[in-house]
């Protein structure tokens, strides 16, 4: 699937899931999601960045300067709590609405 | 998303900019290289998988926008970006930014200066603790609600003893001095404005001394030993500060005074210029003198309210008209707020300055509104080409507002220091004399902030209209040609402001010719004695070798008796002093005429019941020697002058003014009349003289009767506290030619006959004159100025416009000259906006006049407020100053060559 427009708020969540499994540099993120996603989502560069600064300037993450895997300087980013609650809030808010959305989406005829 | 978060990760981002703009780098930098070295891990070669990289992560300055944003730094970006972009247009336009300056600089400058002076005076908190619960107690004449008369001491102890509804009552009376502080301090020390007070002030007024202490009932009698309290600014001066001042015995008139406390910086009682406080020691005499010197304060008690005490005091005013008829009859009492009392002279006259100085303003905002409008229309195609580039129309009012904020920065900056110079000016004239609290006129905080807001407001002002109106430009026609689109909106709309400021102008100049004319009538009106080349001076005898206390009389009052050689050495000294070269003639009085009178004293002429007119109300009373009315230029009508041969031991006479003379025998000849004096042990004088009026004042209307006894025939055995009148002399000396080139001659001749003694209040007749003017004199000096600005920056307006609008219209121009127009149909093209607008404002200007005049009515003397004559003058003055204004650009039309101008795209 090619990368598809994705919500603001949908990124959100994915990069906050995404870092929620580790620290993560900018680039990490974007390969993991595309990992996970096995390769069915792929965020566009230039949204990644925009995203990441909002989330940290609302003190949902936190950023540190690390070494990478081939030993240079890197921007690593993990969840604060107050990242972690936000995660849970927003993951059951999703739930509760694709769950909505499916039940809308697979109605049939004779259930009207 | 907690606001604490934002709000700190904000405050990091402002003061770690730099360091996150190079992280922000860094990350972008790595992010590109490991997503290069990833493609490369694909098999494309480096460089490419670099180049790949990076094209496909697309242009960093976007993300790296939209990560200040997210920090909420993006508006300070924008804003040092509008700074230094504004920075470099005024750079560009250095007239323009000069011109816009300065006017803001005068408009604003004017304002801050009017407003410091507002502020000291009007807005500032009294001195005292709760101000508002403190009142002061006038007396009103019979028939005369408006006149604040003081208070005699029967009347105030009836006050203070008779009042339930005060707290504390307390007195004063002003009374000048000389302070010798050191023992070679005495020759030439001037006289301080003081005042006696009576101890129970100091609990009205609650403000404590800040070094030693303030008087008690201990030191009220006549007998206490004498004491003083000193103003903060006289310790200073003369004092230089010390903290050992307290106790330090001075010489106060040459009695000896100890210094016993020194009130707070800015504390004063009702007059600027008091610099010293005595207590009253009053003698038992004094209670009955009708003199009404007192002026009478009160504190209310703790929820009493100055309803209930006023009426309290009406039935007061009433037992008092019973009790003592001669003294209180028709008269009332009045309760006066204390700020009241402070203010009722100069609050009108200094809201309408602050008036004046907004209309200033409005005119310089005008001005600079015009400015920004006529530099706009030449910018159309730069703001055409960014809103084709993108830019909002926010975004370019924005721009346009920094633009205008830092032009009123500047001249705001500007305007302070302007002010700053106007009020060490105004400050150096000395308005302490008539303008109450006016030592607190500097540019402290709230005066700073007053300058700030004004800064703001004009900003406003002169800014918005024409950022919104030039911001929206239709992009075609704007971005082909300059010279099409908005010039004629634009150029209407500067038209009013023209007109509008011309007719403001107008009213400003107007009120300032009323007033100019009310002082040249003034001046004109001469006072009615001849005033040239006489100099005035005092001599005061020491009290201690010339009285002599001889107990007390029957009814209890401290008596004395003074030498017979006062009035020969006052004769002494005038004889010595006519013989000095230059001088053609000498005159002495107690007190000076043409001032208002010091001294009053009830005459009644024997024969006539007390109730006649003249016989109740004290009347100006003068001491004098010979030669007085000859040397004053005042003509005596009937009868003769004092002469030397009326002495102690001759027939005791007396001359009377022609207004007494009618109050007393109305027509009836009064020569070789007779009249009593209330004054202490006065004999029955007979009247050997009728002189001419002379009125106490420049403005006096009325005509106030005046009595005359020789010096010489004031009686030797006394009693009670009137001894400075018998110990004072002021001298007129009229001399041939300039008689301050005299000074030093005069006083060594006053100090050959009486060891040492200095002279005071050295100064010409003319002087004294012009002092009394004086507030009038520097009120009229700020309007003027404000005026003449206010007129100067709509004729700089009007120049602009038709400046301008030449500019415009070269082509034009150039076209009609070509095709054969005369010079004087051109100048006819170019002036007739300029002629229209001009007389437009004329005609509102003059309407607005007329309709505002009533305001000035109380500010005129002998002048109506629509004096066709000052309406003419200034309206054509301003016409034919705006007309040149208008000549001046237009004359370079002519000069326009047409090739020249047909060839100007």
């Amino acid at each position: 699937m090619a990368a598809t427009e994705l919500l603001q708020g949908t990124l959100d969540l994915l990069i906050l899931k995404a870092i929620s499994l580790g620290p993560l540099h900018g680039y990490g993120v974007l390969l993991r999601i595309q990992q996970i996603s096995r390769d069915k989502l792929q965020i566009q560069q230039g949204s990644l960045y925009p995203a990441l600064y909002r989330l940290e300037h609302q003190g949902l993450m936190a950023s540190e300067w690390g070494e990478s895997e081939n030993k240079r300087r890197a921007k690593y980013y993990r969840l604060t709590g107050a990242g972690k609650r936000r995660l849970q809030q927003e993951l059951a808010y999703w739930q509760r609405l694709s769950e909505a959305i499916g039940l809308v989406l697979s109605a049939a005829s004779e259930d009207v | 998303m907690s606001m604490l978060a934002r709000f700190r990760s904000f405050l990091t981002a402002l003061v770690r900019r730099r360091r996150l703009e190079r992280e922000m780098d860094e990350e972008w930098r790595f992010h590109v290289e490991a997503h290069a070295d990833r493609l490369a891990g694909e098999g494309i070669a480096h460089d490419e998988a670099l180049r790949r990289a990076r094209r496909e992560f697309g242009d960093p300055l976007r993300w790296k926008e939209c990560g200040r944003e997210a920090r909420g730094l993006m508006w300070i970006y924008d804003l040092r970006a509008d700074l230094q972009y504004a920075a470099r247009q005024l750079r560009r336009s250095p007239v323009f930014a000069t011109t816009a300056i300065v006017t803001l600089a005068l408009g604003i400058g004017a304002n801050t200066l009017a407003f410091s002076i507002l502020h000291a005076v009007l807005v500032r908190d009294l001195p005292y603790p709760d101000p508002d619960r403190i009142v002061l107690v006038r007396f009103n004449p019979p028939n005369a609600p408006n006149v604040r008369a003081g208070s005699t001491l029967q009347n105030y102890f009836a006050v203070r003893d008779r009042s339930q509804a005060f707290e504390f009552v307390g007195s004063l009376s002003f009374v000048t001095a000389s302070i010798a502080v050191g023992p070679d301090d005495q020759i030439g020390a001037e006289p301080v404005y003081g005042q006696r007070i009576h101890a129970t002030l100091s609990p009205v007024l609650g403000v404590q001394p800040v070094l030693g202490t303030w008087f008690t009932d201990a030191d009220d009698p006549a007998t206490a030993p004498r004491k003083v309290v000193l103003s903060h600014r006289l310790w200073r001066q003369r004092f230089d500060g010390d903290p050992g001042a307290i106790g330090r015995v001075v010489r106060m008139d040459g009695q000896e005074t100890t210094v016993v406390g020194v009130m707070p910086e800015g504390f004063e009682v009702l007059a600027s210029d008091v610099q010293f406080w005595t207590p009253s020691r009053w003698s038992q005499a004094t209670m009955a003198s009708p003199s009404r010197m007192l002026v009478v304060a009160a504190r209310l008690k703790p929820g009493v309210t100055v309803q209930t005490a006023q009426a309290e005091m009406d039935v007061l005013a009433a037992s008092l008209a019973r009790e003592f008829p001669d003294t209180n009859k028709g008269w009332r009492i009045r309760l006066e707020s204390v700020y009241d009392a402070y203010t009722w002279q100069v609050r009108t006259p200094l809201l309408m300055l602050q008036g004046v100085v907004a209309l200033v303003l409005f005119i310089a905002c005008a001005n600079v509104a015009g400015l920004l409008l006529a530099q706009a229309a030449a910018r159309q195609r730069e703001f055409a080409m960014r809103t084709a580039l993108g830019s909002s129309r926010s975004r370019l009012v924005r721009q346009l507002l920094t633009e205008s904020l830092v032009l009123s920065s500047i001249g705001g900056a500007c305007g302070l220091a302007l002010a700053s110079a106007g009020m060490r000016m105004f400050m150096a004239q000395n308005p302490m004399t008539w303008l109450p609290r006016a030592n607190g006129i500097t540019l402290d905080s709230r005066v700073l902030a007053f300058a700030v807001v004004v800064t703001a407001a004009s900003t406003i002002l002169f800014a918005l209209l024409p950022s919104l109106m030039v911001s929206r430009p239709s992009l075609m026609p704007a971005a082909k040609s300059p010279n099409i689109c908005g010039s004629v909106p634009h150029q209407r709309l500067r038209g009013m402001l023209v007109s509008g400021q011309v007719a403001v102008a107008l009213l400003l100049l107007i009120a300032a010719g009323l007033l100019v004319n009310s002082m040249i009538r003034l001046n004109l009106n001469r006072p009615d004695i001849d005033t040239t080349n006489v100099l005035t001076f005092q001599v005061r005898l020491p009290l201690g070798d010339m009285v002599t206390p001889t107990g007390r009389d029957a009814g209890g009052f401290f008596t004395m008796k003074f030498s017979p050689r006062v009035s020969l050495i006052f004769e002494q000294i005038q004889e010595r002093l006519s013989i000095v070269p230059g001088v053609r003639s000498v005159a002495a009085s107690v007190a000076p005429l043409a001032a208002p009178a010091q001294f009053r004293h009830r005459v009644a002429a024997s024969g006539q019941s007390e109730a006649a007119d003249g016989g109740t109300e004290p009347v100006g009373w003068y001491p004098i020697t010979s030669d007085h009315f000859k040397t004053l230029g005042i003509p005596v009508r009937r009868g003769r002058e004092f002469t030397k041969a009326d002495s102690l031991a001759a027939p005791q006479v007396a001359i009377v003014n022609e207004t007494l003379a009618r109050r007393l025998w109305s027509g009836v000849d009064p020569i070789g009349r007779d009249i009593t004096i209330d004054f202490v042990n006065d004999p029955i004088r007979r009247v050997v003289g009728v002189v001419a009026d002379v009125r106490e004042t420049n403005t006096q209307r009325e005509l106030a009767p005046h009595v005359f006894v020789p010096q010489a025939q004031l009686p030797l055995a006394s009693r009670g506290w009137f001894q400075s009148p018998r110990l004072t002399m002021t001298y007129l000396v009229r001399t041939e030619t300039d008689p301050m080139r005299l000074v030093a001659t005069l006083r060594s001749a006053v100090t050959e006959v009486y060891r040492s003694q200095p002279i005071y209040f050295v100064r010409t007749m003319d002087e004294m004159m012009a002092d009394q003017l004086a507030s009038w004199r520097q009120y009229l000096m700020l309007l003027g100025a404000f005026a003449g600005i206010a007129a100067l920056l709509t004729l700089v307006g009007v120049y602009g416009l038709v400046a301008y609008g030449v500019g415009q219209r070269t082509q034009e121009i150039g076209v009609r000259r070509a095709l054969g127009a005369t010079p004087g149909a051109v100048l006819r093209l170019v002036l007739r906006q300029g002629v229209t607008l001009i007389a437009i404002g004329i005609g509102l200007g003059v309407t607005g006049s007329l309709a505002a005049s009533r305001i000035l009515r109380g500010l005129l003397w002998e002048v109506s407020p629509t004096d066709p004559v000052t309406f003419a003058l200034v309206a054509l003055g301003l016409a034919a100053a705006a007309l040149f204004a208008c000549y001046v650009p237009a004359r370079r039309a002519l000069e326009i060559d047409p090739i020249v101008a047909l060839r100007t795209e």
